[in-house]
């Protein structure tokens, strides 16, 4: 991924923003995060990624993200 | 009898298909989703008041048939989640009236009331009512004589 730039798009009746902002916090050591919303998605975009499995870091970050919700 | 819609995705190593809300709530997906994350990668998405679309794309490389397995495993833990909850709810009060029961049971003397106190410390020999006092010592008229 390095070079190039992956969008997730979180819905937001599912994902709450706090733990997209906690997640992207988490993750910010591993790739450059850029978090943006339209009307009933949030779009985190992912680049920069420093680790070598780079196709991964996007179903990590979304698995880590829906960890985080409270249940 | 109808089967959640499924879609099989060999060439992203997905199985997506769709719960309804109805049936199934965001809270219960939430926690089967939790269950399944150290083998799948688990995204939701779609209506939580209609239909809730499940992407589950295996870790590992998997079939047709492997994919289908896994989406019968999450349904079936899925069934379990909501089950437990039916219970829980059923069995709320009797599960916090045992819990209150241990915890008095379990508190120091210093939290028991004064006369619980009394009869808890009364021994087998103390009479506190005088009942093993004789008729006749209780009923003894003083002569009012000194010898």
């Amino acid at each position: 991924m390095k070079g190039k730039t992956a969008a997730i798009k979180f819905n937001k009746k599912i994902y709450p923003a706090k733990e997209i902002q906690k997640a992207i916090a988490d993750f910010k050591q591993l790739a450059s995060f850029s978090l943006s919303e339209n009307k009933s998605y949030r779009i985190v975009k992912i680049s920069d990624v420093m680790a070598q499995e780079d196709k991964l870091i996007g179903n990590e970050f979304s698995n880590y993200a829906l960890s985080l919700i409270k249940h | 009898m109808s089967h959640p819609k499924t879609k099989i995705d060999l060439k992203n190593n997905e199985v997506v298909f769709w719960l309804d809300s109805k049936i199934y709530s965001l809270e219960s997906i939430y926690n089967t989703a939790y269950v399944f994350l150290d083998r799948a990668y688990v995204f939701l998405d779609g209506d939580p008041e209609k239909e809730i679309e499940v992407h589950l794309k295996g870790k590992e490389e998997l079939d047709g048939k492997k994919l289908e397995a896994l989406q019968g495993e999450f349904l079936n833990e899925l069934l379990n989640f909501l089950l437990r909850t039916k219970i829980a709810k059923r069995n709320k009060k009797i599960r916090e009236y045992i819990i209150a029961s241990a915890l008095v049971s379990g508190l120091p003397n210093s939290f028991v009331s004064p006369n619980e106190d009394k009869e808890t410390k009364a021994g087998w020999q103390d009479d506190p009512l005088g009942i093993a006092v004789p008729w006749e010592e209780k009923n003894q008229k003083p002569t009012g004589k000194k010898r």
